[in-house]
């Protein structure tokens, strides 16, 4: 059952240039997105490619320019402030910095305390008792909720915000970058806790990340982000094991593999990602994709179902001659 | 924080006794101080009787000492002018400098602080362009030329103001103008850069995110967090205030401590310049402390640095 779905958002961030003129950087330009009830979608590439945008577009947390945004059905790319107050008790957020993700004044919990508060989800004599359960449930003592973020390390900071996005009691978390700036240890206790949580609580994410790894081992489908556009979404089992779209093989190839004398084909990439005031006409990913041709300069490829659920965004990827394309293409880089 | 604050403390009486040697060289600073007190056709004798008389050729850490036993005391000798104690003087000025200090700074937060948030709020709005404008304004506008304008148009022109001294609640008004236009425009535009700054932070996100109204994002979660900067320019506009502010006294006749101290300079009446920067440099080394306990009770990280 869709839990949240997203057709054509499009964000653009004005950028003056001169004195009367305004260009627009297209931080996404046309995402379709579809997660289901308790299922994670993760959401990859690299840098700039418009994950976290999209993300917080998705709960209004950045107004989109464009597009809908379905949650249960209900539109909600478009109702006032007022009524999007109730679905945030719906969707939450954990951010990447959980050093600046938290109120620096505020006690931990008075952070946790005020959703409580908003959303009347507790009465107020119960209050403290649900902040103590929410932080048992991060893994942090109950004593945790009369300290200052300062006091804690990254992980434990970042275990608070998640109890933060609970305390609502939400059906849907972006979860942008986790743990991308934790430390590796700290990294796999942050995955495990969210995946048990997802078990325990039924929770659906959306997980923006760019270490592919750590998406492989939360994610029931991937979708691959290039300058604003998917280009390719797919079972994560399938696209690590069959990736179409050749942006999408060349950040597979870029995975690093825990055996050193394993041979592998690496793609590298040359130039850098497009800027996003001016992309590439036709298909954005032309300007480094070895296969491009004039029909890329020209046509944009349309994100299309090739096998069963996996979609790709690809002139040359086809039901039938798309793993000889893929071949050609790998034959050149190496 | 007992530690740190005796350490202030500590560092506090260093200051203090710097200050005190400074306070004390005034003495010699426009030369023989002798031969100020006595006329120029003095014979040499009755100089030299008096140079001895009054201590001025014990050596100099005598003199020092000396004086310092005094100062401790708060007694810096008599004025030459007015013939009494000068820390007496000084100290009866004082209330009418506080007050005005007082004053202004309630005028400057009052403007300043609704002034930074909405031009934050709004910000690369007309509201903005237009609240941008007016802080600069208070900051580039000379002190002397608003007081005389205000005092043209308001005092005498509309007759709405008293203009000059000090009685009644409405004497203030036009001089806590004058002086707090500046502080309020320095802060309003340190407000709303800081304001920005924060808007833009991840926290403020997760405020949203919980659902809190913008209303209450910006004045629970951003303002608390912009607002230590202003309490840095604050501190340092009282320290200066209490100096006394001169040109702001003098226009609108404010009996405080800046124009005497000026009266002071002019009629070279040393022991009173001596207890006014002495009165001076107590106040703001206290008020000094008093801001760092102030920062630690505003930001919780302060405390264990």
């Amino acid at each position: 059952m869709k839990l949240l779905e997203v057709k054509g958002l499009k964000k653009y961030f004005p950028v003056k240039i001169g004195l009367n003129k305004t260009a627009y950087v297209k931080a996404i330009d046309g995402v379709d997105l579809t997660i289901n009830k308790g299922e994670t979608l993760g959401l990859v590439g690299e840098s700039g490619s418009g994950k976290s945008t999209t993300g917080m577009s998705v709960l209004r947390l950045i107004e989109p320019t464009e597009g809908s945004i379905y949650f249960e059905g209900k539109d909600i790319s478009k109702i006032r402030n007022r009524e999007m107050q109730k679905y945030r008790k719906d969707m939450q957020i954990v951010f990447q910095d959980p050093f600046a993700s938290l109120n620096p004044r505020w006690k931990i919990g008075k952070t946790i305390g005020e959703a409580l508060e908003i959303h009347k989800i507790v009465p107020r004599q119960q209050e403290e008792a649900r902040i103590n359960e929410l932080l048992d449930i991060v893994g942090l003592p109950a004593e945790s909720k009369d300290r200052y973020p300062h006091e804690f390390s990254g992980g434990q900071r970042q275990r608070i915000g998640i109890a933060r996005a609970l305390a609502v009691n939400p059906k849907f978390i972006v979860c942008d970058e986790p743990v991308s700036a934790l430390d590796v240890s700290v990294q796999a206790q942050i995955i495990n806790l969210l995946h048990d949580l997802k078990e325990k609580l039924g929770l659906s994410y959306l997980f923006i990340a760019h270490d592919l790894g750590v998406v492989r081992q939360i994610c029931d489908k991937l979708a691959v982000m290039y300058l604003g556009k998917i280009v390719e979404v797919a079972d994560t089992e399938e696209i690590f094991m069959n990736p179409k779209h050749p942006y999408t093989k060349a950040l597979l190839s870029a995975v690093p593999v825990a055996d050193p004398l394993a041979k592998r084909e690496e793609i590298i990439l040359s130039g850098e990602m497009p800027n996003p005031m001016s992309p590439p006409t036709g298909c954005a990913f032309r300007t480094r994709c070895i296969m491009a041709t004039d029909k890329c300069v020209e046509d944009r490829p349309e994100l299309r179902v090739i096998e069963n659920d996996h979609q790709v965004s690809c002139h040359f990827v086809n039901r039938t001659g798309g793993r000889e394309n893929v071949q050609v293409f790998a034959a050149q880089t190496t | 924080m007992s530690k740190s604050l005796l350490r202030k403390l500590r560092n506090a009486i260093i200051v203090l006794l710097g200050v005190s040697i400074v306070v004390f060289m005034l003495m010699y600073l426009s030369g023989d101080p002798v031969a100020l007190l006595l006329p120029m056709d003095t014979a040499p004798e009755i100089v030299e009787a008096m140079r001895d008389n009054l201590g001025f050729n014990d050596p100099l850490y005598v003199q020092y000492f000396r004086f310092l036993s005094g100062a401790v005391k708060g007694d810096f000798g008599l004025s030459l002018h007015h013939n009494q104690p000068a820390m007496e003087l000084i100290l009866e000025r004082m209330p009418a400098t506080i007050e005005l200090a007082l004053a202004s700074i309630f005028i400057a937060l009052a403007i300043a602080i609704p002034l930074g948030i909405i031009t934050a709020v709004f910000s690369n709005t007309i509201i903005d362009y237009i609240g941008s404008i007016i802080a600069l304004l208070g900051q580039s506008m000379p002190v002397f030329w608003l007081g005389l304008m205000l005092l043209y148009f308001i005092g005498v022109k509309f007759r709405l103001l008293p203009i000059t001294g000090r009685g009644s609640w409405q004497h203030i008004i036009l001089p806590a103008i004058t002086v707090g236009a500046y502080t309020a425009a320095t802060i309003a535009r340190m407000l709303r850069s800081r304001m920005i700054e924060i808007m833009q932070q991840d926290y403020i996100k997760t405020a949203r995110a919980k659902g809190v109204r913008q209303k209450w994002v910006v004045l629970k979660h951003a303002l608390r967090n912009a607002v230590l900067p202003v309490l840095t320019i604050l501190a340092m506009q009282i320290g200066t205030l209490l100096g006394g502010a001169v040109i702001t006294e003098t226009i609108f006749a404010w009996p405080g401590v800046g124009r005497f101290m000026l009266q002071a300079i002019q009629n070279r009446d040393i022991a009173v310049v001596q207890a006014g920067v002495f009165v001076l440099a107590v106040s703001i080394v206290l008020i000094n402390i008093f801001t760092d306990i102030l920062y630690t009770v505003l930001d919780p990280r302060i405390r264990y640095e």
